[in-house]
C-alpha cells in the first residue's frame, strides 16, 4: 500500500482521494467485537464464521449479513494473499454497530494495497466490497496499519427506500 | 495488534449476547481446525458457554478478552483482563446446583493468575484425549 491514505469510495462508487478517514467517518474508541489471528487463508474462514455469530446476536436480516460476510471474506481475503509476500502476520477484524450502522475495519501490519502485474486474483475484491456496502474507506491508521472500512446499513426498509 | 501463533485468535467483545454467539463460533472452528473429537468439542463449547455467560461480571472495562488457541493435544482459553480476583469469581459463578462447577468439572485443567502484563487472567484447557 502507498504510505498515505488512498481516499473512499462512497455508495456512488466515487473515489474521493484525500484524506483517509475524514471527520465524520471516525470510529469510536471502543468496537463492539476486535478479532485478532494470523492472516492465513483457514483464518477467512473463522472471521467469516465469527461475523455470521455478530449477525445472529443482533439480528441482522439474512441478505445483509450475506452481503456482510461476503465483503469482509474478501476484505481479509485481500490481506492474506497480498499483505505479507515474505511471511506471515496478524490480521485484524473490528465492528461496531451504531445508529442503523455496521461498520467492520479489517487491519493488517503488511506493505499495504498497491497494483500488482503480478497479481494472482482478478481483481474484483474491492470493487465487490464497494458494490455491497454503504461506504468503502481504504487507508492506514494512526499506527501506519493498512486499513479497509466498510459500512452497512443494518435498517432494510432504508436500503430499500 | 500482536502476532498471534498459528492456530490461535485473540477475541475482544463488549458484554452482552455477543460474547456467546462469537466466542462459540470462534472456538468451535479452532477446535476443528485442530481435529478435537467432537465429545471434547461438546465440552469444550460448554465451557464457553459458562465463560460467556459471567465474564462480563469480571471482566475490565466491560469488554471480554479472550484467547483461544488450539493445537493437536487440546484446546486452551485465556480469559484477560479480569478484575482483582476475578479469575476465582468467574470460576465460582460457573457453580451449578445439583452440579458442581461446570469448568472443574469439564476441563482438564484450570488455574488463575496473572499475565506477563500482571492483568489477572483465568485459564482452561480441555484435553482432546485425556
Amino acid at each position: 500500500m502507498n504510505e498515505g491514505p488512498l481516499g473512499k469510495m462512497t455508495d456512488d462508487h466515487t473515489a474521493e482521494p484525500g484524506a483517509a478517514h475524514p471527520p465524520g467517518q471516525e470510529l469510536p474508541d471502543h468496537p463492539d467485537l476486535s478479532l485478532t489471528l494470523p492472516a492465513r487463508a483457514e483464518n477467512v474462514a473463522v472471521v467469516r464464521h465469527a461475523i455470521g455469530g455478530l449477525g445472529e446476536a443482533i439480528d441482522i436480516d439474512d441478505q445483509t449479513l450475506s452481503d456482510v460476510k461476503l465483503a469482509v471474506t474478501e476484505a481479509c481475503t485481500n490481506a492474506v494473499v497480498h499483505a505479507y509476500p515474505d511471511g506471515e502476520g496478524p490480521l485484524e477484524v473490528t465492528v461496531h454497530v451504531r445508529e442503523n450502522r455496521l461498520m467492520l475495519v479489517v487491519r493488517d501490519e503488511g506493505r499495504g494495497i498497491m497494483p500488482r502485474t503480478d497479481s494472482p486474483g482478478l481483481g474484483l475484491g474491492l470493487p465487490l466490497i464497494a458494490t455491497l456496502a454503504e461506504a468503502l474507506e481504504l487507508g492506514t491508521d494512526s499506527e501506519k496499519r493498512t486499513e479497509v472500512r466498510m459500512t452497512f446499513r443494518l435498517d432494510a426498509d432504508e436500503v430499500a427506500a | 495488534m500482536t502476532a498471534a501463533t498459528a492456530n490461535e485468535a485473540r477475541l475482544e467483545v463488549r458484554s452482552g449476547p455477543l460474547v456467546g454467539a462469537v466466542l462459540g463460533r470462534v472456538v468451535g472452528m479452532l477446535a476443528a481446525r485442530a481435529l478435537c473429537p467432537i465429545d471434547r468439542l461438546d465440552d469444550a463449547l460448554l465451557i464457553t458457554d459458562a465463560i460467556a455467560g459471567h465474564a462480563g461480571d469480571f471482566a475490565v472495562g466491560g469488554r471480554v478478552g479472550v484467547t483461544v488457541s488450539a493445537d493437536e493435544e487440546g484446546i486452551a482459553l485465556v480469559v484477560s483482563p479480569l478484575v482483582a480476583q476475578g479469575g476465582e469469581g468467574l470460576l465460582a459463578a460457573s457453580e451449578l446446583p445439583g452440579v458442581g462447577n461446570v469448568l472443574r468439572r469439564v476441563a482438564d485443567e484450570v488455574s488463575t493468575g496473572r499475565s506477563d502484563d500482571g492483568s489477572e487472567e483465568l485459564r482452561v484447557r480441555v484435553a482432546f484425549h485425556p
